[in-house]
């Protein structure tokens, strides 16, 4: 749920996101879900020329299993706050495993 | 949720894990995007042949192999003489033999 949450703190932000086909797209991220499925609107293919196939298309539903990377600004990311996040998550799943 | 609800009813361009290219009106779908496409045709776009378009009428496509459903602006794509377009043939989203 942690990067669930770490992407809602980025909608409207632009990203690019690269595919694991090799494919980049980039745009505004207006949507995550719980499988990280990504929605981004008024996209733009990288390298247009040799992916003319998004031509006629402006916004697009990405399915999370084929991203590779989220490639975003550095400023928009609050690494302190992201550390702590992920220990505390890191520590919540220790427990849990522990407990049983 | 990110849903594709927004895109039902609507022209949809659908990429799939194996690199094909399809197009359609998307009916319906769910959580493991399962898609279904009205009048579906698949475009088969080469860097050195004009592009093919099959016509395959009510498809169901497996959410496994949907890479990316993107919703078609009708201006836009008007303007495109898709028989002309070239371009590189998609790449797949798994490695072979995985």
């Amino acid at each position: 749920m942690l990067f669930f949450s770490f992407f809602k703190t980025l909608i409207d932000e632009q990203v690019i996101v690269e595919l694991k086909n090799d494919m980049s797209i980039r745009g505004t991220l207006k949507s995550v879900d719980q499988f990280l499925n990504i929605k981004l609107d008024n996209i733009s293919v990288v390298d247009e020329v040799k992916y003319p196939h998004l031509s006629a298309v402006k916004n697009v539903f990405i399915r999370g299993s084929v991203v590779r990377y989220v490639h975003l600004p550095a400023a928009v990311v609050d690494t302190t706050l992201l550390e702590d996040a992920t220990r505390k998550e890191a520590a919540a799943q220790a427990s849990k495993m522990g407990g049983r | 949720m990110s849903a594709l609800a927004p895109y039902v009813g609507k022209v949809v361009v659908v990429i799939t894990s194996d690199g094909r290219l399809f197009t359609g009106t998307l009916q319906g779908y769910d959580q493991t995007t399962n898609l279904i496409l009205e009048s579906a045709k698949e475009r088969v776009i080469t860097p050195d042949a004009p592009t093919e378009v099959l016509d395959l009428g009510l498809y169901l496509l497996r959410g496994e192999s949907v890479a990316l459903c993107g919703l078609v602006d009708d201006e836009i794509d008007s303007q495109i003489d898709w028989y002309k377009v070239r371009g590189l043939r998609l790449g797949e989203t798994k490695k072979l033999g995985r």
